[in-house]
């Protein structure tokens, strides 16, 4: 109730961290399902990067990048966590004992986020160095 | 806008700059390092199964050396040109007697200046041992050709390079992020392959282009060559036009 200024600062960054890390991650994840509801994944997982990171970059005050990698990183997990739950396919790769496979999906999934991350992280640079007021 | 004081900055960037040792520097080793693959062309190719039946073989291994070595040798040229003049402050003296887009069009212009003028070498050197080494005929058109083809390869490059450079805080930064651009265009060739991403890159325009080299040019369809060549002059505008945007926008 009674803050004190630092206080009232620390509490205004950790509001600023929340809703930007919550408002890319609602619209990283409104993008990508949309985006697979009409089979465009790859597609999808690219603009929603561009945008996340576009979004972020106009809000944040300080490290665009370090919000935008998050952001991504979180709606991506997010994502293949809905996928191996409810996709009928994922029995394919989860369903038999060949660990293999299952390495090799792993891989190709993890290659893929961190071309997203990269290519958010550097959205949120160009976004946020061509912003007027920082 | 002004055409003399574009000259004036792009002439001062190349002969009496703080960075002009190393720019002829790099462009002397993208020089030197084409002229060792003409001289073992004949080797190179020899590795390729697929290539054996060509004639000339210096334009087409000379044409893959701009490929592949071309965007990491302007990557080492620009990556701070910019940055580094605001990281010391010495774009403030530049900044009050020159308009800002006059400052980053010479800039390129020193940078592409440079490039083309080492292409040309390259290509002079690669006729001169078709000539009197391989003994074939001089072949004039491809020579222009591959000059304006590798030059304006290597602009979307150094246009891109310039546009982080000038987006970038520092030097380190500069660096990294350049990486980062040249790592997202191999990605989105590779990746692209039957997808647009592909048509985002230099890279697929250069490789369309690799025809004219591999073969006899009646054989190339020169309709796809004015296409790759406007979309490359394209590319070059869109940077250009973004970095005039983010250097007005910046505190210097």
């Amino acid at each position: 109730m009674f803050l004190g200024f630092s206080e009232k600062i620390n509490l205004g960054v950790i509001m600023n961290t929340k809703k930007l890390l919550s408002i890319g991650i609602v619209t990283g994840l409104i993008i990508v399902i949309t985006f697979n509801y009409f089979d465009l994944e790859w597609y999808g997982g690219i603009i929603a990067a561009i945008i996340v990171g576009a979004i972020v970059a106009r809000q944040a005050d300080n490290s665009p990048i370090k919000y935008t990698i998050i952001s991504v990183l979180a709606y991506n997990m997010i994502r293949w966590t809905i996928t191996a739950f409810f996709d009928q396919d994922m029995k394919m790769i989860f369903g038999y004992e060949n660990k293999a496979i299952l390495g090799l999906f792993v891989g190709a999934v993890i290659i893929e986020i961190i071309f997203f991350l990269i290519i958010g992280a550097f959205s949120a640079f160009v976004v946020y160095n061509l912003r007027k007021e920082k | 806008m002004n055409l003399q004081k574009i000259i004036v900055v792009a002439e001062d960037e190349m002969f009496n700059g703080s960075k002009s040792k190393y720019l002829l520097t790099v462009g002397g080793i993208f020089i030197f390092l084409s002229w060792m693959m003409i001289h073992y062309s004949n080797s190179i190719i020899s590795l390729l199964p697929f290539m054996n039946n060509i004639n000339a073989p210096h334009y087409l291994i000379l044409y893959i050396v701009v490929l592949i070595l071309g965007p990491l040798m302007t990557l080492i040229a620009s990556y701070d040109f910019i940055c580094n003049e605001i990281q010391t402050g010495s774009i403030r003296y530049i900044i009050s007697k020159i308009d800002r887009t006059s400052f980053i069009l010479g800039k390129f212009l020193a940078l592409s200046s440079v490039f083309t003028v080492a292409v040309f070498i390259v290509a002079v050197i690669g006729s001169l041992y078709n000539l009197f080494i391989f003994n074939n005929a001089f072949e004039l058109g491809k020579l222009i050709l591959f000059v304006v083809i590798s030059s304006l390869y290597l602009n979307c490059f150094i246009s891109g390079f310039l546009f982080i450079s000038t987006l970038s805080p520092e030097n380190k930064t500069a660096l990294i992020m350049s990486g980062v651009f040249l790592g997202i265009l191999i990605f989105a060739l590779f990746k692209g392959n039957d997808n647009f991403l592909k048509y985002l890159t230099p890279y697929f325009y250069g490789i369309s282009n690799i025809g004219l080299f591999s073969g006899s040019t009646h054989k190339f369809e020169f309709i796809e060559l004015f296409k790759n060549i406007f979309f490359m002059i394209i590319y070059n505008s869109v940077f250009l036009s973004l970095t005039s945007i983010a250097i007005k926008r910046r505190d210097l």
